[in-house]
């Protein structure tokens, strides 16, 4: 789709995009809202896990958040928005493709699994370190404690959706530093 | 409000978007920044004709395959210049037809330097100073054109940043070994492939390996916000 392949709703959303890089919040969150059933129709027919599909999501929207400057007011929103999606996607596709490629599957868990995981101690109490207090909160209650997200957000005084963003996003830094 | 067909996180993360939005410069199209580079591209070409060893320049310049291979690696270059500057623009698309052409440019610029007449073989301490010095001339005529390049496809948002700094090591390098071309006065083609050629891959992979590492930044900054 190039310039001068604009349909209306095409339009629309080039100038609720342009409106955002003006740094309209308006313009911003109508384009969000209309996007956010495109992106989640193009996940749903690529990736499997619902998890996994709202993890993506929100990754696909803070990658446009990111990138909105370097959108082309003059071309089309769409071949912008499904590339960094299509991307986004493979790139998960790739972590997990090697993530599963680490992985050793065991028929009997061994009985000690604290002397084999001892070396990433240090690893661990880094990725933590490099967490906000609201990050370290939410894996506590999620993980550690094993609530359910309603009950963990109402020990942290947020709501689920909130709690699950910081989740989320200390997961991250756990992938990325583990 | 919660938008049918969205996730349960819609609403919270579209809330801490929108409270985040704040204007940012807008990017020059590529051919906009692909102008100004090869301005640029050219100014290093002047300076290596003007500061080079080469004494017969004007001579050389009257001979059609020394012109020719300048002219090839010049075009080579703007074209790995172009892929970089699309590759760092999601969807702008274009990248790979620009990159396969310059590649294949860059075949041809090596099949005409193999080609040169020149005959005679250069004693092997000859050999190795002239290209030692030949290697890193063509890292320092590239490096201001590489630099200017790499910020350029940087303040954009690569989505693959090994592929974006192979373009940008590609474009700035292949113009270094055309500088060098205009300002080496020696023509044996074994010397030419050695010192001219090779450098032009080891700079550019190394660029690819820096394009990996920091032109996906943006991205990475992205999942931790």
């Amino acid at each position: 789709m190039r310039a001068g392949d604009f349909d209306d709703a095409s339009r629309r959303r080039a100038r609720l995009m342009a409106g955002a890089q003006r740094g309209e919040a308006e313009a911003y969150g109508e384009l969000l809202n209309e996007i956010g059933p495109m992106v989640m129709s193009f996940l749903r027919g690529r990736v499997r896990e619902a998890e996994e599909v709202e993890d993506l999501y929100q990754e696909i929207f803070m990658a446009i958040h990111r990138a909105r400057h370097s959108y082309d007011a003059a071309r089309p929103v769409e071949p912008w928005l499904f590339a960094i999606a299509r991307h986004i996607v493979a790139d998960h596709a790739e972590r997990r493709r090697a993530r599963r490629a680490r992985e050793v599957v065991v028929a009997v868990p061994p009985e000690r699994a604290v002397e084999s995981d001892a070396h990433l101690k240090p690893e661990l109490e880094q990725a933590l370190r490099r967490m906000s207090g609201e990050q370290r909160q939410a894996i506590a209650l999620l993980r550690v404690e094993g609530l359910p997200v309603e009950a963990a957000a109402r020990r942290a005084g947020t709501s689920p959706g909130a709690l699950r963003v910081r989740a989320h996003r200390a997961y991250k830094v756990l992938r990325q530093l583990l | 409000m919660t938008v049918p067909g969205t996730p349960r996180i819609h609403d919270t993360l579209v809330s801490r978007l929108k409270a985040d939005v704040r204007a940012v410069p807008r990017l020059w199209p590529p051919s906009i920044r692909l102008a100004s580079w090869l301005v640029l591209a050219a100014g290093v070409l002047a300076v290596a004709a003007g500061a080079g060893l080469r004494q017969d320049l004007g001579t050389q310049l009257h001979r059609p395959l020394y012109l020719f291979q300048v002219a090839v690696l010049f075009t080579a270059a703007g074209l790995a210049a172009a892929a970089a500057l699309r590759a760092a623009v999601p969807g702008y698309g274009g990248e790979r037809r620009r990159a396969a052409l310059a590649l294949a440019l860059g075949l041809l610029a090596t099949a005409l330097l193999v080609g040169e007449p020149e005959a005679r073989f250069l004693a092997p301490l000859i050999f190795l100073t002239t290209g030692v010095r030949c290697a890193l001339c063509v890292a320092m005529f590239g490096l201001l054109p590489w630099a200017a390049l790499f910020l350029a496809v940087g303040r954009a948002a690569p989505l693959d940043g090994r592929a974006t700094g192979r373009y940008a090591g590609g474009a700035a390098f292949l113009l270094g070994a055309a500088a060098v071309r205009l300002a080496c006065p020696i023509d044996e083609p074994t010397h030419l492939l050695a010192s001219h050629v090779a450098p032009v891959l080891l700079w550019t992979s190394l660029s690819a390996v820096a394009g990996a590492e920091w032109l996906v930044r943006w991205r990475r900054a992205a999942s931790q916000d």
